[in-house]
């Protein structure tokens, strides 16, 4: 066990001034856990008032049950319990952080929940399991398995208050499956939409919302009829119908600059067009707070923001933007949600400085939400989060190599967990009178060893690394990292303008290993090509990361399974749909395991040539096309194929058009 | 000008979210993302599973909702219904208002009522009987939401009823309820063309191969099937589509079309008669030529015609008769395009507007110009040439013309169009909610009543939730202040050479005769000012002078009696050293003087708000964004120190009693945009009962416009900001009252 005091830092100030090389030892292991500052409060662009506010005036009396949304993290009366996703393992840690028993699973692992009263669930995500896990003690004797239920690629967990119902998101079978606790028999299993991650279940038990990777909205489900006829699903857009608009306008030296900045969309009277729409995507993470208050933390791209990018950089990720005064690319927020699902619902958003926000903790005591960003290993605490005028309190760094999964608060403070360290941290104490006493502000760190030793290859653990971080050689001012459009090495649903063409992005996992060239048109021969190239369209300098780095980043990409397939709702129309593409030829370029022939086709596009992708995962991956112009896989066959030359499937009739379309959705 | 002035009282007690109550809960059926169907899971258990293709009806899920509305902010936009009777308006916060029966000239009819829909990418609205609207948005995911909108009979309030939706999975680019509202027409990403039932149910679909339509031109339809024709892509094409008996179909041949610039609702216009296309082009970006080729759907005729605007912005375009267009140059004027002056080119390439032939008939032509309201740019930069400006968008219906005006907020501009008016003649209708601009605000002794006071006009109404709101106007002039004294109210303020205390009733039908007046003696103005009770209809009202040598000064309230000024002198003094004007070292010393030494962070100017209660207590804040509220005891020894919400002071100010404290704080930079917000705190045990973020509608730089009044008692406080007056209750910080706009008018006005 370590403990350390944030006075430490003051001591780092002092000790590089003096240059004591104990002082600066001491420091940097100070740093090495956890570098906290009060935030700034001024008209940041983040907790700016937007409008007539819509959320409570006063304290909430009641925080959600116990349960009510997943995490990697449950504390309990024994300790901690701690999934290691990417390791495969269960632990049971000390309120010190320190390991004292484990379970292994095949596979990656997706969330865990608890209620309170000794129920304990695991999303076995790779083995296809839903498992009920008994604890065990402090010692961790007993912690083991105790049933389970094949669910289909099960990631988030939430319980309904009662504990009765176990809902569980599938991301195979884009579904909202519902589960007896005390059987884990299923109850029902509602479709939704592609990739659904988080799920919370508000404080009455009434309604689970359900966020995506892929989708705009969030799903809010009616628990009493979802597994009737006629489910009640209420969809909550998360995106902003004001556009980012690019403008040159003079600085205060009188030099002509770019900016961009929020402003009306286009009026109906001016030629529709998508630059400076904004999407909401990655909804990993969900949660009911007090005052049964839904938060949605996500993250909002402007895929196209101009339409000609500046002549300094004529190839750019969104077309580019201004340097000052700009709305980046890609922005994180969380949507906070009044009487979510009814048809008085209210929305209000906060905007972080904080990157990738994939965990959530709730204090109710003192209405503090903390964030953490899983992109810059930083931990914001947002205090009001559930009253008018919220405002950012206090932020803490946690070093550049954490990777935070987790979050949960205990009656001292917040644990948070490190996925790439493999490590629990605590940070508690603090009187909470305001940053600006620098007595007042949480002090005590708490840093456990590591849980578990990696199983992954070194190299692969600093590619997952790389690929997850906020980093400025990666991208301008780090503003997106490859997760931000590849979450989990899949892909985010939006189309991206690039240079003159607008691309669709595509899904990474299992579609890049021996698949070269690279990129829509095949322009770059090599993945580390193709990486380096991505990384300056991204404004980062990739000539600052050494050769090492680029190297795992190939690693980790490689060996990312390729997404589980979704179960075919008419098997036979599959295998008909598979004669068909046989039939056509479709297999002459889509052609081997990754269906692909790794060659370039001139097609009626703005690229010069089409590279021809892979197939796999087709049914998660909507839009299609590499301009993302169709919605389905149904107008794909019958709209755009058809136009820009790729195939003629005009002879086929609507019925095989469907049944090709239902194989395309099991690939 | 000739005005018609037809003015409504509405109460305006609730909520000014307006977000009514909930009616009804939930029934057994309820919205959803399609269509169920029951089949076995991979596991072999029954499973329900929803195939997103069909819309999903719903249950009645209800809503009451509010009349009398005002927009949150600038109207950004308004969509008509096929007879040009009902609008839908959106506003910059993205707020929803259907205004029902905008042509009647009547208040109580057009009051328009807030749906629960939030920024809406597509609006439509159709009337369903009398008082009865079917309403179809998209949401920003481009999800459909479709309702009815119900104004109540026999004594029910209206409603909203939700009728169907359908799923972001399926998103819809253009919804049109048609006339009756039994039908919409919808128009899918995936380029199908449906007509749905007001279930919900699917009633036909066109969704053919290479048929790829992603707009819509929907005319007519006034107790007859619409006129519809649909934008083709690749290449631009417009096909007619018949809707007969619930069924639509493709008629004649998809038509080519050429534009300067992509297809929009203004250069790319049906007429009401579904019979013509007519496309705009110009021969260049900047330019006052214009040419309008005329095409005929079921024959193919092309005509042209030309002709000038007198700006060079793109002008907008209405169909508004089968032979007439309208032309809006952004100038504020219009031109009346008469189409039986379009001509057949004599060959087909002369449709170019870049041709002799074309660039000839431009010149040679000329249409009738009229003035049009709400025409013009916004001219934030440059001229309307630049068009740099925010164009008002007009919407153009069944003959009427609705748009909006800069500087005239939450004002609906309706103008019956006639071709064949005068160009002098003319008037239209402004339905609106003009600001109040309230410049001072007042809570009896037990808060039941609460007055508002602008530079013109008074209004007086309960706190209790009933109706009653009076107002009247005064030539009082710009209020500094206002404070009730019994049944009386005490103006205080008027024009710089005569500021006067002036003593007025409030009583039924004698509201704001003067009973009582007294002219101030000023040597430079006003700095402060403050009134305290000293018995039911009693009372002192205390002014200090901007001149800092000039004697604070009283006037005496007793009754329906005003004292003549007297200085206030000596020890007296004391008790209204706040109003005092101090600059930050005095404050200091004040302080000091009164409690001794000072905690270090206050020495120096190191107190930025502060407040002083009868006990002798200090409240104190720092010049800081993180400041907390400190506690002095009369020893100067620490009482408290209270976290507050991120903000730094703007003012302290304690209730009558002293037991309650009100912390107004603002977050950013004094010369910029303010966010503010208002807290209560209780003085014993400082505990923070409630804050409120303090919104203002016209979003002005807020500093020095937020006041803070309690009532006599302090179970009321209301709240000034920037012109809009709020009251809430203290206990629970619910609001009572909010009053930012007058009531709904209705005027007709000339052109």
């Amino acid at each position: 066990m370590k403990r350390s005091s944030r006075s430490l830092k003051f001591s780092v100030g002092i000790g590089v001034t003096a240059g004591a090389a104990a002082l600066l030892c001491l420091g940097l292991s100070a740093q090495a856990i956890g570098e906290l500052r009060t935030a700034k409060v001024g008209l940041d662009r983040g907790t700016r008032m937007q409008g007539p506010a819509v959320a409570s005036h006063r304290r909430p009396t009641q925080a959600a049950p116990v349960g009510n949304h997943g995490g990697t993290l449950v504390v309990d009366d024994h300790g901690v319990l701690v999934v290691e996703r990417s390791e495969g393992r269960l632990i049971r840690a000390s309120k010190a952080g320190e390991p004292v028993a484990s379970l292994s699973f095949d596979g990656a692992l997706g969330e865990l929940v608890h209620d309170g009263r000794g129920q304990v669930f695991l999303a076995d995500r790779g083995g296809d399991r839903v498992v009920r896990i008994a604890a065990g003690d402090r010692a961790g004797e007993g912690l083991a398995e105790a049933g389970a239920v094949s669910v289909r690629e099960p990631h988030g967990l939430a319980l309904t208050p009662d504990g009765g119902t176990l809902l569980v998101t599938s991301v195979a079978e884009h579904e909202l499956v519902a589960l007896d606790t005390a059987t884990l028999e299923p109850r029902w299993r509602l479709e939704l939409a592609p990739e659904p991650r988080g799920v919370a279940v508000s404080s009455d038990g009434e309604h689970a919302a359900v966020g995506f990777l892929t989708s705009s909205s969030l799903a809010i489900v009616e628990l009493a009829r979802a597994g009737s006829e006629r489910p009640g699903i209420v969809w909550q857009a998360l995106d902003p119908r004001d556009h980012v608009k690019t403008m040159k306008v003079h600085d205060d030296w009188g030099e002509m600059i770019t900016v961009a900045r929020i402003g009306e969309p286009r009026s109906r009277f001016q030629v529709p067009h998508e630059t400076g729409r904004r999407y909401a995507r990655s909804s990993f993470a969900l949660a009911y707070i007090g005052g049964d208050t839904l938060v949605a933390a996500h993250q909002l791209a402007t895929p196209q923001m101009r339409r000609v990018p500046d002549r300094v950089r004529r190839d750019t990720y969104g077309g580019g933007g201004g340097t000052e005064e700009s709305i980046e690319p890609m922005v994180h927020r969380l949507g906070l949600v009044q009487r979510a699902g009814a048809l008085d619902s209210a929305i209000s958003f906060v905007e972080l400085d904080l990157h990738q926000p994939r965990s959530l903790a709730y204090d109710l005591q003192h209405d503090v939400l903390y964030v953490g960003g899983y992109g810059d290993d930083r931990v914001v605490a947002l205090a009001h989060a559930t009253q008018q005028a919220p405002y950012v309190d206090w932020f803490a760094d946690l070093g550049d190599d954490c990777g935070i999964d987790g979050l949960a608060v205990d009656e001292d403070g917040v644990w948070i967990h490190c996925e790439l360290r493999r490590q629990l941290l605590h940070l508690g104490g603090g009187a909470g009178l305001g940053a600006d006493n620098p007595e007042a502000l949480p002090d005590e760190w708490v840093q456990g060893p590591e849980l578990t030793p990696s199983t992954r290859d070194e190299l692969v653990q600093r590619g997952a690394d790389l690929f997850r971080r906020s980093n400025p050689q990666t991208s301008d001012s780090g503003t997106l990292a490859c997760s931000n459009c590849h979450p989990e090495g899949r892909a985010d649903g939006l189309t991206w303008r690039l240079g003159q063409s607008i691309l669709q992005v595509p899904i990474l996992a299992g579609r890049v290993g021996g698949t070269g060239p690279y990129k829509w048109d095949g322009q770059d021969p090599t993945l580390l090509d193709s990486l380096h190239h991505t990384m300056e369209r991204l404004g980062g300098n990739p000539r600052a990361l050494p050769k090492r780095d680029f190297d795992a980043l190939v690693a980790y990409l490689e060996q990312l399974p390729a997404p589980k397939t979704k179960t075919a709702k008419d098997p036979a129309a599959a295998a008909r749909g598979r004669a068909i593409f046989e039939q056509e030829a479709c297999d002459g370029c889509h052609a081997g395991p990754q269906l692909t022939d790794r060659s370039q086709h001139d097609l009626d596009t703005t690229l010069e040539q089409v590279d021809t992708p892979s197939l796999l995962g087709l049914g998660h991956s909507s839009p299609y096309y590499h301009d993302g112009s169709a919605q389905t896989l149904e107008v794909l066959l019958t709209d755009r194929a058809s136009v820009h030359e790729m195939a003629d499937l005009s002879k086929l009739s609507d019925d095989q058009v469907l049944d090709l379309a239902a194989y395309l959705g099991s690939l | 000008m000739n005005t018609k002035t037809t003015t409504i009282a509405h109460p305006r007690w609730l909520t000014a979210l307006s977000l009514p109550l909930l009616l009804a809960g939930l029934s057994c059926q309820g919205s959803g993302s399609g269509k169920v169907l029951s089949e076995p899971s991979p596991s072999g258990d029954p499973t329900t599973t929803n195939s997103p293709d069909a819309a999903q009806p719903a249950g009645p899920r209800t809503l009451a909702l509010t009349r009398g509305v005002a927009p949150r902010g600038q109207l950004t936009e308004a969509v008509l219904d096929a007879r040009g009777e009902v609008a839908l308006s959106l506003d910059r916060f993205g707020g929803v208002l259907l205004w029902p029966s905008i042509r009647s000239g009547d208040a109580s009819a057009s009051s328009p009522l807030s749906l629960p829909a939030r920024e809406p990418l597509w609006m439509s609205v159709g009337q369903n009987g009398a008082g009865r609207f079917t309403v179809a948005l998209l949401d920003s995911s481009n999800a459909g939401q479709f309702g009815l909108v119900e104004l109540g009979q026999g004594g029910e309030g209206p409603r909203y009823t939700e009728l169907f939706t359908t799923p972001p999975s399926d998103p819809l680019l253009e919804v049109h309820v048609l006339d009756g509202g039994e039908r919409i027409l919808a128009l899918g990403v995936d380029h199908s063309l449906r007509l749905y039932d007001r279930e919900g149910a699917l009633l036909s679909t066109i969704d053919e191969r290479g048929f790829i339509p992603w707009q819509l031109r929907v005319t007519g339809g006034v107790g007859e099937a619409p006129h519809i024709a649909v934008v083709l892509a690749q290449p631009l094409r417009v096909q007619m589509i018949e809707l007969d008996e619930d069924q639509l179909r493709a008629v004649g041949e998809a038509r080519a079309v050429e534009l300067d610039r992509g297809p929009n609702r203004n250069d790319l216009a049906l007429s009401p008669d579904g019979t013509t296309v007519a496309a705009l082009r110009r021969p260049k970006a900047k330019t006052r030529k214009w040419s309008i080729e005329l095409l005929d759907l079921a024959t193919g005729a092309r005509e042209l015609i030309a002709g000038r605007t007198d700006t060079l912005v793109r002008p907008r375009m209405h169909f508004v008769t089968p032979d007439k267009l309208l032309l809006e140059s952004g100038s504020g004027k219009g031109f009346w395009v008469d189409l039986d002056e379009a001509v057949t080119p004599p060959k087909p390439s002369d449709v170019d507007p870049d041709s002799k032939f074309a660039k000839r008939l431009s010149l040679s032509l000329s249409h009738t110009k009229i003035r049009l309201p709400g025409s013009a740019e916004e001219l934030w930069q440059g001229t309307v040439e630049d068009d740099r400006g925010a164009r008002m968008h007009a919407s153009v219906v069944n003959g009427v013309r609705v748009t909006f005006e800069h500087g005239k907020e939450g004002v609906l501009i309706v103008e019956p169009l006639d071709p064949e008016q005068a160009a002098s003649a003319g008037t239209h209708l402004e339905l609106g909610f003009p600001p109040l601009e309230l410049h001072a605000a007042a809570l009896d002794a037990k808060g039941e009543r609460v007055a508002w006071a602008s530079a013109d006009a008074l209004h007086v109404e309960p706190t209790s939730g009933d109706a009653g709101l009076r107002s009247l106007g005064h030539s009082l002039g710009e209020p500094l202040a206002l404070y009730f004294v019994g049944d009386r109210l005490l103006h205080f303020g008027g024009p710089d050479s005569s500021r006067a205390a002036t003593l007025l009733a409030v009583g039924e039908g004698e509201l704001g005769e003067v009973v009582a007046a007294e002219r101030l003696d000023l040597d430079w103005g006003v700095h402060a000012v403050d009134y305290q009770a000293l018995g039911p209809d009693k009372g002192v009202l205390v002014y200090v002078d901007d001149k800092p040598s000039a004697p604070m000064r009283a006037i005496e309230v007793a009754g329906d009696t005003l004292s003549p000024i007297r200085s206030v002198e000596g020890d007296a003094r004391d008790a209204w050293v706040h109003l005092r004007k101090l600059r930050a070292e005095a404050v200091t010393k004040l302080v000091e003087d009164a409690v001794g030494e000072l905690p270090t962070q206050f020495r120096g100017e190191g107190i930025d708000e502060w407040a002083r209660d009868s006990q002798g207590r200090w409240f104190l804040t720092e010049h800081s964004q993180r400041t907390p509220l400190s506690v002095l005891r009369p020893d100067g020894t620490i009482e408290a120190e209270v976290e507050l919400p991120a903000g730094q002071g703007r003012s302290l100010v304690l209730s009558p009693d002293g037991s309650r404290l009100a912390v107004v704080q603002f977050r950013g930079d004094r010369f910029e945009r303010q966010d503010l917000l208002v807290s209560i705190y209780t003085t014993d045990g400082f505990e923070r009962l409630w804050t409120r973020g303090l919104f203002s509608r016209s979003q002005r730089r807020s500093d020095e416009l937020v006041d803070v009044r309690w009532s006599g008692d302090g179970s009321r406080v209301a709240v000034l900001n920037s012109g809009d007056g709020e009251v809430y209750d203290t206990a629970t910080g619910d609001r009572l009252a909010e009053r930012e706009t007058a009531t709904l008018r209705v005027e007709e006005v000339a052109d």
